[in-house]
């Protein structure tokens, strides 16, 4: 029987379907510069550390659920952190100028019924990339599933590195979308993979500087309630910053039943 | 019933059974607004250019209760006031035209009863740039005890901007603390612009410190304010006091839904 009460989650942990997943990875060793000009209202979003992609479901287990997350960094400077799955929903060459279709945001059980999710669009360097005077447009299906509309032109900065991303300014009205249907690009010269990512958030939280005490969420009591099945993908970015640091920290889970 | 808000079994019960929300929208403004001064609110604000809509819920959800907001600001020293919004009043510069006036809704508190609610934060904001010298903006209201023939005036800044937001209690008439309906908006003059009167169902009011650090209003069984229930259908909105500068933050909205 899939777990619904806190008895239930009691028994499985009891049981040994539970996971602990430590994190404490260097990827941000330097500065970042952001791939995003900031100034065109976008939030920087920087990955910091990767988990692993959710492994195949053991026997007697139907799903994963994050239940505890905690995390600090090494700098003196807290800052806001997003814990989030990953779609992929589409990528751009942006040598060749070629757009690569991804995935549509999926689809869930909210509120009894199902509905296609919407968020943010997060544009990543995904492989080293350079160039000048280089704009990108997006044309995409918005939150509310309208016919396909596309962005203005967003200048990006001419040298970017790895895992310094930010939210691609869409149309205003729009605060997210269900798919990307097109990327275009301008440049005199570029190299390097931009891809474009819809978040399904598991937590927005701060993270604490090293002087203080890591945070620690509980994420079913924050409300926070996500089934995740096997290969997902979990990426760990910093919010508003491009600061050097290192994260560090665990992602709890439950496997359900 | 079951309620998110009734027991910590029933709160996982919900969100397992039925599905939550869980977004994570941005709220930007794009372009300066127009700050208040004494006779406009005296707290300068600027509504969001971005809103949510609660999704369609399907039997037996009958409501959801935001069970977790977190917002993380580009920048510092913000304050941000995010609830349901109601378009009271829309009011058309331009032959000095209103439409659209009706009540603030009925609505779970706490998980009790529908009770008809008040606004107490409500908002005169400019949905289309004025073009209007120093305007004197009355409007007549229904108070929060359902007393009618009330008017609030506010006298607003010349040429007020898109998405300025000037809050109306300061200017309630009397001990008023709120307003159930408005009932007439009327503008002394102007050529262009409109304004739009909002109330807002309060989810979360609160500070975003330095850019970067989340501030987080978390699951409602530990506040000791009211918290509204949402249906389907209802606008999310976020309203930034204190800043009429081009801005965004990044919110992680959770509503966790009610059956009977």
């Amino acid at each position: 029987m899939a777990i619904v009460t806190p008895d239930d989650l009691i028994a499985r942990i009891s049981n040994g379907y539970d996971w602990n997943i430590p994190f404490a990875q260097p990827a941000m060793q330097a500065l970042r510069t952001g791939l995003i000009n900031v100034t065109s209202h976008s939030t920087i979003l920087n990955r910091c550390a990767t988990l692993p992609d959710l492994p195949t479901l053991p026997s007697g287990v139907t799903s994963y659920i994050p239940t505890e997350f905690a995390i600090a960094n090494s700098g003196v400077v807290g800052f806001g952190t997003l814990v989030t799955e990953l779609i992929e929903l589409g990528s751009i060459d942006m040598a060749t100028g070629v757009f690569t279709d991804g995935s549509a945001m999926p689809s869930r059980t909210v509120f009894g019924g199902t509905q296609q999710l919407a968020s943010p669009v997060l544009a990543m360097f995904t492989t080293a990339g350079g160039g000048t005077s280089r704009t990108l447009t997006l044309t995409y299906v918005d939150q509310d599933g309208n016919t396909a509309e596309t962005t203005s032109a967003l200048t990006i900065n001419n040298g970017s590195s790895m895992d310094a991303g930010g939210t691609f300014p869409l149309n205003q009205g729009d605060w997210g979308v269900r798919d990307i249907t097109n990327v275009t690009r301008t440049a005199t010269s570029g190299s390097g993979t931009i891809t474009f990512y819809g978040m399904v958030p598991i937590l927005l939280v701060s993270a604490t500087p090293s002087t203080v005490n890591a945070v620690v969420s509980d994420l079913l009591a924050e409300g926070v309630i996500r089934r995740l099945g096997a290969g997902r993908k979990i990426s760990i970015f910093t919010v508003g910053s491009a600061a050097q640091n290192v994260p560090m920290g665990y992602l709890k889970m439950v496997g359900d039943s | 019933m079951s309620s998110p808000l009734k027991s910590l079994p029933d709160f996982m019960y919900q969100q397992f059974n039925q599905g939550n929300f869980n977004a994570l929208p941005e709220f930007k403004n794009r372009a300066n607004g127009t700050a208040a001064n004494a006779t406009s609110g005296n707290t300068t604000a600027m509504r969001s250019d971005e809103v949510v809509n609660i999704p369609p819920m399907t039997s037996p959800v009958t409501g959801a209760y935001c069970t977790r907001c977190v917002v993380i600001g580009q920048n510092a020293n913000l304050e941000v006031r995010i609830g349901a919004e109601f378009i009271l009043g829309t009011l058309t510069v331009s032959g000095n035209s209103s439409s659209g006036l009706t009540s603030m809704p009925s609505r779970k508190i706490n998980k009790g009863s529908s009770v008809q609610t008040a606004a107490y934060d409500p908002y005169l904001y400019v949905d289309t740039s004025l073009t209007a010298v120093t305007p004197v903006v009355t409007i007549g209201y229904t108070n929060q005890a359902g007393t009618t023939g009330r008017t609030a005036t506010l006298t607003l800044p010349s040429n007020a901007l898109k998405s300025s937001a000037f809050r109306i209690a300061p200017h309630l008439q009397g001990n008023d603390t709120g307003i159930r309906a408005v009932t007439s908006i009327s503008i002394s003059t102007g050529s262009a612009g409109v304004l739009k009167v909002a109330g807002l169902l309060p989810i979360a009011s609160m500070p975003v410190a330095t850019g970067g650090f989340a501030n987080t209003f978390g699951s409602p069984q530990g506040k000791g304010s009211e918290v509204y229930a949402v249906e389907g259908g209802d606008v999310i909105a976020c309203y930034r006091l204190g800043s009429l500068v081009p801005d965004r933050v990044l919110t992680q909205l959770v509503f966790s839904p009610e059956t009977p």
